[in-house]
């Protein structure tokens, strides 16, 4: 579990006709006056397609450059990225993105139902698609009501659906999410999960989520790929057999659920515990 | 940064709605005790008579004035060179400050030399655009576009500075690009340190305006104004003080309705909801 020079860590890569995302031996160093900082060291996974897939690892390991790599926001330094089974040189149309930061993420200025429609003007929607995609995503989130209003007059948690909205009018193939409950109180986070998981069996959608919450990767995914070292690589890729159907009470209670949970949790204090042992000594 | 951010909030927060009707009685209320305790110290000698004048005596002068043409060429004169020199600011520092910001590392290269152009005070361009221009419109707008073009290329950095990561990340991530991006991200961002900085070069323009016009005799309402003084029509001179006065509430009153017409969604402007 802890060799991994070179090879894919078992299970993290699934050769199959339906792979939608694939990481092959991405690696990134940022450069600076010093030399290179490797961020991200020899990364390689694969996505299937309607699979729901977290990276979780100790916070500042580099899960967010990871995530703006697999986007196409950033190019690797080493391996590449392919979507469809082509090479990501920049943000393909199949990928929605949703950040942490909604209010910043959302246009202050523009109404709910255009920061929603916005994407799809630029991407020369018909007129009449844009509105009933607009008003469908709206619908779907719970916001069907609000499209008048502007992001800064509702809660955290209702700004963070307009920004789901926006991804699922977008009829992405891939929901890439970046931390997305970690701004919003608890009770909101549960139910935002839950929006997400039936969002998801509604749509088909293929979902990759970056977070350090564990109990929320465990409860969310199908897999989950631990990310662990300096440069950051794959610790370890668990299957989350949980079934499809999940519940915030019932699913949390399973034997199953707390088992993975404590090996996630271990897997990831004993990667931070490395990390710091590095610095001090 | 932090500071000009702050400043352009504590200047633009203002109480919403109701707010500012109350506000206004005791605004106009202050404004009548300042003019009748004027009238008083001059009445009661406190304020000498060689330099203070008697409310009446002033709205007097203003009421003959009002109506003469020389005022209005006056006030055209000089509106004339503040107009031309500040579409001349726009035009220059909108765009130059636009690419300053673009770049973190020019940014912070420039931004050293930039404040300590800005602190310099602009009139001690007087001298040295006389030289140049003699006193005349052309040399009041290059005076107004040197000293008031500062504040806006500032601004109009600042604002394309803070075009920050999570707002880039999610329009490039959307495919938002090109004149939409311009259109729906880029100018949103902007427009508040612009209309701030046109604001204040606004101000500084007219300040300059009229203050050149003093001081080096070319065309407008400060050479009216000096003139008056000079030829001991001390009257005739507050009641020029008073419509250049006017005129500056005039172009404040502008920008503040434009800010809040263009930026009803922002913090400054949009009500208070808590």
């Amino acid at each position: 579990m802890t060799s991994i020079k070179g090879d894919a860590v078992a299970g993290a890569t699934r050769p199959s006709l339906d792979t939608v995302m694939a990481a092959d031996h991405v690696a990134f160093s940022y450069s600076s006056a010093a030399g290179a900082h490797p961020v991200l060291g020899d990364i390689s996974f694969t996505i299937a397609r309607g699979e729901f897939v977290s990276l979780v690892g100790p916070s500042g390991i580099g899960k967010t450059t990871l995530l703006r790599v697999l986007s196409g926001l950033m190019q690797p330094t080493a391996g590449e990225v392919r979507l469809d089974g082509e090479r990501v040189t920049e943000p393909p149309r199949q990928l929605a993105l949703v950040l942490q930061d909604y209010s910043r993420s959302l246009l202050p200025w523009m109404s709910i139902e255009r920061n929603v429609a916005l994407p799809l003007r630029s991407a020369k929607v018909a007129r009449t698609e844009v509105r009933s995609r607009t008003a469908a995503a709206l619908d779907a989130v719970g916001l069907a009501g609000d499209s008048e209003k502007y992001p800064w007059q509702l809660s955290g948690g209702m700004q963070q659906r307009v920004a789901i909205a926006r991804a699922l009018a977008y009829q992405p193939e891939v929901l890439v999410m970046d931390e997305p409950f970690a701004s919003v109180d608890a009770q909101t986070r549960f139910d935002l999960e839950d929006l997400v998981l039936r969002l998801r069996r509604e749509f088909g959608m293929t979902v990759l989520l970056v977070t350090h919450d564990i109990d929320e990767a465990v409860y969310l995914s199908d897999r989950i790929v631990v990310l662990a070292g300096k440069p950051a690589q794959v610790a370890d890729c668990l299957d989350v057999p949980l079934g499809p159907i999940r519940d915030q009470i019932a699913t949390k209670a399973l034997p199953e659920y707390a088992a993975l949970r404590g090996r996630v949790l271990s897997e990831i204090r004993a990667a931070s515990a490395a990390r710091t042992d590095k610095k001090v000594g | 940064m932090s500071v000009t951010v702050q400043a352009l909030r504590g200047v633009r927060t203002r109480t919403a709605g109701a707010g500012r009707c109350s506000n206004l009685a005791p605004q106009l209320a202050l404004v009548v005790l300042l003019l009748a305790s004027w009238d008083l110290l001059v009445r009661t000698g406190v304020l000498p008579a060689s330099g203070a004048v008697r409310l009446s005596g002033i709205a007097g002068a203003l009421g003959d004035v009002v109506f003469t043409a020389a005022l209005w060429t006056a006030v055209g004169d000089s509106l004339t060179s503040w107009l031309v020199g500040l579409a001349v600011c726009v035009l220059v520092g909108v765009p130059l400050g636009a690419l300053l910001g673009w770049r973190d590392g020019v940014y912070r290269s420039v931004r050293l030399v930039l404040e300590f152009v800005r602190a310099t005070p602009p009139v001690v361009l007087i001298p040295f655009v006389l030289l140049f221009f003699g006193p005349s419109q052309e040399m009041k707008i290059f005076l107004v576009v040197l000293g008031g073009v500062w504040p806006i290329l500032i601004q109009s950095m600042y604002g394309v500075h803070d075009l920050e990561g999570t707002l880039v990340h999610t329009a490039r991530a959307y495919r938002i690009r090109g004149p939409r991006f311009f259109a729906s991200v880029l100018m949103p961002t902007v427009l508040p340190y612009l209309l701030t900085g046109a604001r204040v070069s606004a101000v500084l323009g007219l300040l300059l305006t009229i203050g050149s016009e003093m001081v080096t005799s070319a065309p407008g309402l400060g050479r009216a104004i000096f003139d008056a003084q000079t030829s001991n029509d001390l009257a005739g001179m507050y009641a020029l003080v008073v419509v250049a006065g006017v005129i500056g509430l005039l172009v404040n009153t502008v920008f503040t309705v434009i800010e809040r017409k263009v930026l009803s969604w922002h913090p400054s402007q949009r009500p208070v909801t808590s």
